[in-house]
């Protein structure tokens, strides 16, 4: 039993993070609301993402060596900053729980006949270990299934080239302005908001000054890849596209070479499982170290099961509709979700500013 | 029946896991903070297992932000 000492490199970072952002948005469309054009979305969304990391990134380098919880302790005080700090760890350990459920429903659509809490607990299991192990373990772990995500992309790609068809990319922009922001809104926020998560972590990244240069990098990079499969799954599935449920899935599954190579999307299957696994155990991760840290306790593993637990309920309790989840993913996530990502990041950050500017009149 | 008595057994499973290396160590306050934790986990999952119909969380999230989609233009 011994509290988080774990390091990582900046470079370890990267691929935590590329794989956290790519996580469960590799099966879905992002931005499909956009239609033809969501992955001009997907791209605008990045660039959103981006203008949130250069907040987060001004936080970092204001309080160097302090994770999210010892900042908004500085900077709102110990009542206030407690608070906030409290509302940031249930925000976490919603979207874990959410997370979770998505992956469960969609393994329960493709094994209809097998009890829903079989997926919440196997995946829960899983992750309490990589939990258990910590973060090193989890960025290495990354580390593989970025580039076997990578191959397998180029390998989807050329094996789904006859079947793309560049006119299914028209009519370019044939939406109304207002629905071409939602469409951007909600890739900004699942999944690049989503990395305010991180900011938990800041303290065991070995540089941090050079965190935020590694994490702008997993940004563009993800945000290409995300662009790409956008362009793909469209150039496939045409219209089609946007009213599947797992578009990526469906455009894989298309895939058909002599009747050899069929079947594909399971390696799609396979690879949204194990990059989905990271994004939760992320977010558990955060729910764990943060708990740990505002309730003073001298070791986070043995809230590790407790708080899995509790993980189990919440996303039994999320929805018992599956429109629901839609509902959540399309309209409120993007919404509520920014409170966190960008509004209380944004506050903390001028709040901040202005003490450092106090100080340095009052010297 | 069944599924309550599995509630219990796994809860006193997790319990089994964490008490011993906590009490070994003296961590009183840890101790208490995980008791405080899994007690109302199990209460909860008690009542998922006994079928009691709880409210859902989005449901209720979506009902509160309706007047803002509307207000938005998104619904």
């Amino acid at each position: 039993m011994k509290p988080e000492n774990q390091t990582i490199s900046p470079n370890q970072l990267f691929y935590l993070v590329s794989v956290f952002l790519l996580g469960s948005s590799v099966i879905f469309l992002p931005g499909a609301q956009a239609g033809s054009s969501a992955w001009l979305a997907v791209g605008l969304g990045a660039l959103e993402g981006l203008i949130f990391l250069a907040i987060y990134n001004a936080l970092v380098r204001q309080h160097p060596g302090k994770n999210l919880i010892e900042m908004n302790e500085l900077v709102f005080g110990s009542f206030l900053g407690k608070v906030v700090s409290w509302l940031y760890l249930l925000f976490f350990l919603f979207v874990s729980a959410m997370l979770l459920r998505t992956f469960a429903s969609f393994f329960a659509i493709i094994m209809t006949s097998t009890p829903l809490m079989v997926f919440l607990i196997t995946p829960l299991v899983v992750s309490s270990f990589a939990v258990r192990s910590g973060l090193e373990v989890l960025a290495r772990y990354s580390q593989i299934v970025l580039m076997t995500l990578v191959l397998l992309f180029c390998l989807e790609s050329i094996l789904l080239a006859q079947d793309m068809d560049p006119s299914n990319l028209l009519p370019f922009m044939d939406i109304p302005i207002s629905e071409m922001l939602l469409a951007i809104q909600n890739v900004a926020a699942i999944p690049f908001g989503e990395a305010i998560v991180f900011l938990i972590f800041i303290n065991l990244v070995s540089a941090p000054l050079e965190a935020g240069r590694f994490m702008r990098r997993s940004f563009l990079f993800s945000g290409i890849l995300l662009v790409l499969y956008a362009v793909r799954t469209i150039a496939v599935l045409g219209t089609h596209s946007t009213i599947s449920t797992y578009p990526a899935f469906a455009a894989v599954r298309i895939i058909n070479i002599g009747e050899v190579f069929t079947r594909l999307e399971i390696l799609l299957a396979v690879v949204f499982l194990s990059l989905g696994f990271v994004k939760g155990s992320v977010f558990y991760y955060g729910a764990v170290l943060g708990f740990s840290q505002l309730l003073k306790m001298r070791s986070h593993t043995p809230l590790i099961l407790p708080i899995g637990a509790l993980l189990l309920n919440i996303s039994t309790l999320l929805f018992d509709e599956y429109i629901y989840d839609i509902i959540d993913a399309n309209m409120l996530f993007p919404l509520y979700s920014m409170v966190f990502a960008f509004f209380l990041p944004l506050l903390t950050l001028i709040v901040a500013k202005i003490q450092k500017r106090r100080i340095q009149k009052g010297e | 029946m069944l599924n309550v008595f599995l509630v219990i057994i796994a809860y006193i499973l997790v319990g089994l896991f964490e008490a011993p290396g906590l009490i070994r160590n003296k961590y009183w306050r840890e101790l208490s903070i995980v008791a405080v934790l899994l007690s109302s986990s199990l209460t909860l999952s008690l009542l998922l297992a006994m079928g009691v119909r709880l409210p859902m969380i989005i449901p209720v999230i979506y009902r509160a932000f309706v007047p803002l989609l509307t207000w938005l233009g998104i619904m």
